[in-house]
């Protein structure tokens, strides 16, 4: 099977769906491998145009980021911090066991 | 065949996480708490639920600030928090705010004390800091053993607390390098009141990217990365332990491979945790959340003029000028509260080298653990304590005898000696007698000096502080018993 649209392989789609966490068949990974080669065409379209002098931005708005005085406030009652769990013991969440100790 | 070790040069690169002392955490007003019960500290923007959005702690970002200027980097006007993207149960959004691409601190230097070999004066080094940034903790993955098979349990309430990244530049050339980096690093963060970098509350962790090299050979070596060091010994056994690891693979003749790993403290052995195919892939990029960060200039100027001195300014004027030995004031500035104490003390007697010597050699075993202002003896108290020491009142080595005491209860050091009764027997009256006893009752002792034997002089020396309880001043003793045993009969 091949994916031809430019710009993205099936392995690249594999990887990214890894990263994602995504699990993807066949015709999935097909037609998403087409819809993200169409996006990559998209900002291809963008790289067209000529940004010399145009100093690069995180953001389109220029603005600062309003700061917080640090003041702590009360937090969450405990029993609605784990309300919507699905498993809860004792107000820690209880989730599927973590086999490897894989740290980022 | 030369020794492994001795073929490779090392080098090594650390990666500082320590927690800021704020009240409230990076981008909620959640509380920042220890030891509390699981989910007792959080918001709903800690739990990543829908809606919520971060605004920044303004103390996060001064402290950042502080650190900044205490390590002589540039402190940047415009910088930008970024998304590093993975998922771990602890980590509820499923990305940790950071800074990547342009962090809040660029480009400097911290000075470290390199250990010397036997006595000799420690060299002094200055290490690269490569970048300084803001960032979030995660929460944290509980691996409760009654829970075996059946899951993990996850606590928010560090997710979120504010953390500082310190990178340094690969610099340091050895396991106690490394140490020494830390220890300064923590030291300082400490005396501008950063953090508290307590290791045992996790509030100062330790990544070390370890390679090793050909000596003489200018390319870095495949490099691995050593993760979660959360003590000082650690991170010198783990590296050495690594550095062995490394120059048996490149001995045999084979290749490192970039690795993450764990130490092992039980067996003094790393352990591969993952084998690293590509660079990890995090996917950075800037949180559309969060605006840049901008920081007035004429705050960081402010910010800049409020630092207290810094442990390497302070160094530098002990020795200029207060006449201390290099090593003596390297050893008290390594400690804020032994220099301030120091100083106290030694503005309260008036010979700072004297207050220097007592403090590094007999102040520091008696204080054990404790800081010198926990204790109940004031600055001013061992100054006194001292000056009896000078008039002759007391020996040295009543004044060490003293210390435990003066430092659990306090009180005067004069009236102590007085009710130990150790006030010092130096009048040629009060110690003539003793000397007459101790003469007379060792006629061949007496006969034996008197005939050359010189080293019976420490035997008689010896039963007249025997018998004055070691009150007696030794240099007088000595006098005495010489002008006596000069004499006939």
């Amino acid at each position: 099977m091949s994916v031809d649209a430019p710009g993205i392989t099936l392995e690249d789609l594999r990887r990214l769906a890894d990263l994602a966490r995504l699990e993807l068949g066949d015709g999935e990974a097909t037609a998403l491998a087409a819809d993200l080669a169409r996006i990559l065409g998209f900002v291809r379209q963008l790289q067209e145009l000529d940004t010399a002098g145009v100093p690069p931005t995180a953001h389109v708005m220029e603005l600062a980021t309003p700061l917080r005085e640090d003041e702590p406030d009360a937090p969450l009652p405990p029993e609605e911090a784990i309300r919507n769990a699905p498993a809860h013991e004792g107000t820690a969440f209880l989730v599927p066991q973590v086999l490897d100790s894989d740290e980022a | 065949m030369p020794r492994a070790g001795s073929r490779y040069e090392v080098v090594i690169g650390l990666e500082v996480h320590t927690q800021l002392r704020t009240r409230s955490k990076l981008f909620s007003e959640a509380p920042v708490t220890f030891g509390e019960k699981p989910n007792h500290a959080v918001t709903p923007y800690c739990l990543a639920l829908p809606g919520t959005l971060p605004v920044l702690n303004a103390r996060a970002v001064e402290l950042a600030i502080r650190a900044g200027l205490a390590t002589h980097c540039t402190v940047h006007t415009h910088s930008v928090f970024a998304r590093k993207n993975y998922f771990y149960p602890d980590l509820p959004k499923g990305y940790q705010i950071s800074q990547y691409e342009e962090p809040i601190c660029t480009g400097g230097w911290l000075e470290i004390e390199v250990p010397a070999a036997g006595g000799e004066e420690p060299q002094r080094r200055r290490i690269g800091i490569t970048r300084i940034h803001l960032e979030e903790d995660a929460g944290k993955s509980i691996h409760d053993e009654s829970l075996f098979g059946e899951g993990t349990l996850v606590d928010l309430n560090r997710a979120g607390v504010p953390l500082l990244e310190i990178v340094s530049e690969p610099d340091l050339r050895s396991p106690e390098e490394a140490g020494a980096y830390l220890r300064a690093l923590r030291e300082l963060l400490r005396a501008i009141e950063v953090s508290e970098a307590d290791m045992e509350k996790g509030q100062f962790r330790c990544d070390a990217n370890v390679s090793i090299r050909p000596e003489g050979s200018r390319e870095l070596g495949t490099r691995t990365e050593l993760k979660n060091l959360n003590s000082f010994r650690f991170v010198e056994e783990a590296i050495a332990a690594e550095v062995g690891r490394q120059a048996e693979i490149l001995d045999a003749g084979g290749r490192v491979q970039q690795a993450t790993l764990l130490y092992d403290p039980d067996r003094r052995r790393t352990r591969v945790m993952r084998v690293k195919e590509n660079a990890d892939d995090y996917r950075y990029f800037p949180d559309p959340d969060l605006v840049p960060l901008r920081i007035d200039p004429a705050r960081i100027e402010a910010i800049r003029a409020e630092l207290p001195e810094l442990p390497e300014a302070r160094r530098a004027r002990f020795e200029a000028e207060l006449g201390l030995l290099p090593r003596e004031a390297a050893a008290l500035v390594r400690n804020r509260s032994l220099a301030e104490y120091f100083e106290a003390a030694a503005r309260a007697h008036g010979d700072p080298r004297a207050v220097a010597r007592f403090l590094l050699r007999d102040l520091l075993a008696a204080l054990g653990d404790r800081q010198p202002d926990e204790t109940a003896l004031p600055p001013e108290g061992l100054a006194r304590l001292l000056r009896l020491v000078d008039d002759g009142r007391l020996t040295a080595r009543s004044a060490r005898d003293l210390l435990p005491e003066l430092l659990e209860r306090g009180g005067d050091p004069e009236a102590l000696m007085r009710s130990r009764g150790l006030e010092a027997v130096s009048d040629a009256g009060a110690l003539g007698g003793v000397v007459e006893e101790v003469l007379r009752e060792h006629p061949g002792e007496v006969a034996s000096f008197r005939a050359g034997e010189q080293k019976l002089l420490n035997f008689l020396m010896g039963q007249v502080m025997r018998r004055t309880r070691g009150k007696a001043d030794p240099a007088s003793v000595r006098e005495l018993l010489l002008r006596r045993l000069g004499q006939g009969g």
